[in-house]
């Protein structure tokens, strides 16, 4: 009864395009404030103080997690009706969402850790320090390799962590929502306060190097990503649109 | 290039769909031919919406099987961008433009027209800028039935899309959906309560009586079924015995009666020899008999309301 | 339009017979397509393409692949033969039925035919 379809983009590409541009303009608007406030706040610092030798970037780091989380939730509230309405099915939302909340994930990381790094050349050039007391295992000491690793894993697991909460809200409406917090946001919040606070030493077990905290740390972010976007799918993928709104 | 298809076909068996206790489809089986413009009739709550519902794949059926095109269209990638669910409360991006929301369905729907979107859009006089959050309900229904007909969906479902539009847009959306089905043939399930408006457009119709299906035929049959017999009341009494009635008026001594089933050879010359004048009977009138809950023997006793 | 007793395409195909015998459609004239009819009279193209199938069987109209439906040769002659069979039990008959049910004398009635027909045609009548 049918003949060929036409040539169009595929169902991922197009839905990774739409939900990466949306996410992309606000993006763009969170750095530029991000910027802003830091810059003003070393300028006051500088006035009150008369040298900076912390760094003000790196507290953007709450921020360029809490912010995205709160998107991936609004992703599938907003978009998730649409795409099926539009004759699309849910698995390819499934892997474009996913596939753009890791990307932006890594996105965010990258911007972060070359804001910070932009900083603390600025800072060396007028001979200040850049002291990172954020509570975060990458210090002024480690690699921007290090960093960007660290927040990646933590602003990948922000937004599938948003992705999430967002499901359980539209599967199972705001009270499960809600009550499921603890176990939709609490690895977030674990892998952003934890890392930094040093795990205990176990000697002979477990190791006490910088690197041996980051690869725990990552490790342990990975496995959580990986669950929660298993969870996503499948909350996703049985999910049925109410009646009309 | 587009290559065309023509319309896909439905099948519905033993289909139940239940909201917790209501039930909104009671073992529905249920056929719609390919490449008709069949009308989807009931009254508010008759199950039209959900019937909408689970032949896009918004829903799975509580039992029963559910085949467009010969599958189930549930995440069904071969199926899902040929099927094409219209409802008043649009599913389309509220918060962005027109334009962008053009856009996005080109780009999901493989037979989408930008030149019958462009056409539809400046017909009913859509500023592309806009936002449908922004839009009066009459505009979005108007943009409802831009997404409905440029997507050329070889399945298309357009639920109640005429609400908030006036006479002469209702009409202009009549011709649109008539010149392009003829020129681009597809399955169109045309759901309205302005069934005096939409009859004609019929080739097939469903009535759903309290998620049953009440009626299931070609509209030309049904139509013939319904004759309305006026004249004076004991001719009338007589020609109608033993004949389905459906309602009576009396003025006078005038009756006029409408009564359900095909007239035969001899019963137009019989009527005329009475001195009665038999009439045809809108399919709205016909409708609105047939669902009567005194005569469909139950309660209404239904959420009051909900268009399921 | 098409608002009467028959369904759509019986009326259809009422008119097309009606046009072929009054001459407004000669042989080998085209007419409109299922979707003009669809279009002008906003009514499904399969109306149409009902009373189309119907005329084809007929031998009112045919169908020329691609092109359209045309009137077939020697449809007028055909329809008049049928409408000359058909004017009695038709015509005539419902005349005298409605004439006894007003009372009406059937003398006055012939008389009136005879004057009738002793006037000039009206336009447009069949020869």
């Amino acid at each position: 009864m049918t003949t060929t379809v036409a040539a169009r983009p595929s169902p991922t590409a197009h839905t990774a395009r739409r939900l990466g541009a949306a996410l992309a303009t606000m993006a763009w608007i969170f750095w530029a404030i991000a910027v802003v406030a830091a810059v003003t706040a070393t300028l006051v610092a500088w006035r009150v103080a008369g040298s900076v030798d912390v760094s003000i970037m790196v507290y953007a780091r709450q921020a360029a997690t809490w912010f995205p989380f709160s998107l991936g939730i609004m992703l599938v509230a907003a978009y998730l009706r649409v795409h099926i309405a539009s004759g699309m099915t849910r698995r390819t939302f499934v892997r474009a969402a996913l596939l753009v909340e890791v990307a932006a994930g890594v996105g965010y990381a990258a911007v972060f850790t070359a804001l910070v790094l932009l900083e603390r050349a600025v800072h060396d050039a007028l001979g200040w320090g850049a002291v990172i007391t954020e509570v975060q295992l990458a210090d002024e000491y480690a690699s921007a390799g290090a960093m960007l690793l660290e927040m990646s894993v933590t602003c990948v697991v922000a937004n599938l962590s948003g992705l999430l909460v967002g499901a359980v809200y539209q599967r199972f409406g705001a009270w499960a929502g809600t009550l499921t917090l603890p176990l939709t946001v609490g690895p977030l919040v674990l892998l952003l306060y934890i890392p930094g606070v040093r795990f205990v030493d176990l000697p002979g077990i477990w190791t006490t190097t910088a690197a041996g905290h980051l690869a725990l740390a990552v490790g342990v972010g990975v496995v959580l990503a990986a669950v929660m976007a298993a969870v996503f799918a499948a909350l996703v993928r049985r999910l049925q649109l109410a009646p009309a709104p | 290039m587009t290559a065309t298809t023509t319309g896909w076909g439905v099948e519905l068996h033993g289909v139940t769909q239940r909201y917790g206790d209501v039930v909104a489809l009671d073992d529905v089986a249920l056929t719609v031919r390919p490449g008709t413009i069949t009308g989807l009739l009931g009254r508010n709550g008759s199950g039209k919406s959900t019937l909408g519902s689970l032949l896009a794949a918004f829903r799975r059926p509580t039992a029963g099987r559910v085949l467009v095109d010969g599958e189930d269209p549930w995440e069904n990638e071969r199926v899902a961008p040929g099927v094409c669910f219209v409802r008043e409360s649009g599913d389309v991006l509220d918060d962005y433009s027109l334009k962008d929301n053009v856009a996005y369905l080109s780009g999901a729907r493989p037979h989408f027209s930008h030149e019958l979107a462009g056409e539809l859009l400046e017909l009913f006089e859509l500023d592309l800028k806009r936002k449908p959050s922004k839009l009066s309900r009459g505009k979005k229904s108007a943009f409802g039935i831009v997404v409905g007909l440029a997507s050329r969906a070889p399945l298309t479902i357009l639920d109640e899309v005429h609400l908030g539009l006036d006479a002469p847009s209702r009409y202009a959306f009549y011709d649109a959906l008539l010149a392009d089905y003829a020129e681009h043939p597809r399955t169109v399930v045309l759901s309205s309560h302005l069934i005096d408006e939409v009859e004609r457009l019929l080739e097939d119709v469903v009535v759903l009586d309290r998620g049953r299906v009440l009626i299931a035929q070609d509209a030309e049959s049904l139509r013939a079924e319904g004759v309305s017999v006026t004249g004076p009341t004991a001719a009338v009494a007589d020609f109608v015995a033993g004949r389905d009635v459906l309602a009576t008026q009396r003025l006078g001594g005038t009756t006029q009666t409408t009564v359900r089933g095909a007239l035969v050879e001899g019963d137009a010359r019989r009527a005329r020899e009475a001195g009665l004048e038999l009439g045809p009977v809108p399919l709205q009138d016909l409708f609105v008999h047939l669902t009567d809950p005194v005569r469909t023997g139950g309660a209404t006793a239904h959420a009051q309301g909900v268009d399921r | 339009m098409f608002d009467g007793r028959d369904p759509v395409y019986l009326q259809i195909a009422d008119q097309i017979r009606q046009d072929v015998l009054s001459g407004a459609l000669a042989a080998e004239e085209q007419v409109m397509s299922t979707t003009q009819y669809a279009t002008t009279f906003r009514i499904n193209p399969a109306t149409a393409a009902k009373a189309f199938a119907q005329l084809v069987d007929e031998g009112v109209l045919y169908k020329r692949r691609g092109v359209g439906m045309f009137v077939a040769p020697g449809a007028r002659e055909r329809l008049l033969a049928d409408a000359r069979e058909s004017f009695f039990a038709d015509t005539v008959d419902p005349v005298a039925d409605a004439a006894r049910v007003l009372g009406i004398d059937v003398e006055d009635v012939v008389a009136r035919l005879r004057a009738r027909t002793a006037a000039p045609a009206p336009q447009g009548e069949p020869r």
